[in-house]
């Protein structure tokens, strides 16, 4: 019989699928709006907000536009990476003995991500509104604060009980 | 032997302190704002994290403003409550086996906190939205919200897998 649970997770493992790729599909549009925009700085196609925020730096300022785009797809990347550990940790879940280091270690490294994400972000942010003062018609950033980094930092604290959960088993099996 | 987790658990228990302690001061500020703001509007303004715009809506229509500081200070409150949660959480954890279902169901509740933080943002941003139509005050990234879902979701997938480990666990027992 499945428990509630079970049929949770059978649930969350679709959700994470599901923006899994949608978060690779963000990256795509990243790359995308960056090359069309470096090679074609006149057109007009808009495949998201940040390429709006960002088409009026192309002409005058190649260096900074490319800078503040490598910041937008390293975030976009990471976003990739978390969720394919999540959906890494959903898929091996469903063996026997869940308390394993492999699911521990892939824990933590969610923690990790998103951490980066949150360092990643305010280095932008930062750059952003340095930009802002020095060159007319770039917004400011997306005020990136430590709020984000308290709760990447909550999935972080989870991942290390989790981890020290697991030593505290493989301790006792082994007194045993 | 202590584990580097064992340090790790040690150091973010103190961190969460620092967070919950961080966060009570930005609420009980905002509360003691609103009192002073009843007497000396003009010194209300310049409490530590309370936006000055804020109080430009003060004069424009105290009932919005009594509104929008109801929902700042709940979401402050309930970040300073999950802080505190999860100090609390780490500092019963030095059980012998980490994997029980009251544990899972504190991971569980985390994710409800966050997700409720969500909610209050969105509220939040709709009400101050309507109000800048009103009003002109710009008041935008007031609420930050987008992160607290992402985490509220990533936080609930970690506590079904331990919820699940732990159903795995004890069945495991059963059986022995």
């Amino acid at each position: 019989m499945q428990t509630q649970t079970q049929k949770i997770l059978d649930f969350l493992r679709i959700v994470a699928w599901i923006a899994f790729i949608g978060s690779i599909i963000l990256f795509m549009i990243n790359i995308a709006t960056f090359i069309v925009g470096f090679l074609a700085p006149d057109s007009k196609m808009t495949f998201s907000e940040t390429n709006i925020k960002l088409s009026g730096l192309r002409k005058e300022h190649l260096k900074e536009y490319i800078f503040a785009f490598s910041f937008l797809l390293t975030v976009a990347f990471l976003n990739v990476q978390v969720w394919k550990n999540v959906r890494d940790v959903l898929q091996k879940i469903s063996l026997e003995s869940p308390f394993s280091m492999e699911i521990a270690k892939i824990l933590e490294k969610i923690g990790y991500y998103l951490i980066s994400i949150w360092a990643v972000g305010f280095l932008a942010d930062g750059y952003f509104d340095y930009l802002a003062k020095r060159i007319e018609g770039v917004e400011r950033g997306m005020d990136i604060d430590f709020n984000y980094l308290f709760v990447a930092g909550i999935v972080y604290i989870i991942s290390q009980i989790f981890k020290r959960g697991v030593e505290l088993q493989e301790e006792s099996d082994l007194t045993v | 032997m202590k584990t580097q987790t064992q340090t790790i658990l040690v150091v973010v228990k103190y961190l969460a302190l620092i967070g919950a302690i961080g966060f009570s001061i930005e609420c009980g500020s905002q509360i003691i704002s609103v009192i002073v703001s009843y007497f000396k509007p003009e010194v209300a303004s310049k409490f530590y994290k309370i936006s000055p715009k804020l109080y430009e809506l003060r004069s424009f229509d105290i009932r919005y403003f009594g509104f929008a500081m109801a929902l700042t200070i709940w979401f402050s409150a309930t970040k300073a409550y999950i802080w505190y949660y999860i100090f609390d959480f780490l500092n019963k954890l030095s059980l012998k086996n980490p994997f029980t279902v009251e544990i899972a169901t504190k991971v569980q509740k985390i994710s409800y906190f966050l997700f409720e933080l969500w909610v209050v943002a969105v509220i939040g941003n709709e009400f101050i939205g309507f109000v800048s139509k009103e009003s002109s005050i710009d008041l935008v990234n007031h609420f930050n919200h987008e992160e607290y879902f992402f985490m509220a979701g990533i936080v609930y997938i970690i506590s079904q897998i331990f919820k699940r480990g732990v159903e795995i666990q004890e069945e495991n027992e059963l059986t022995v």
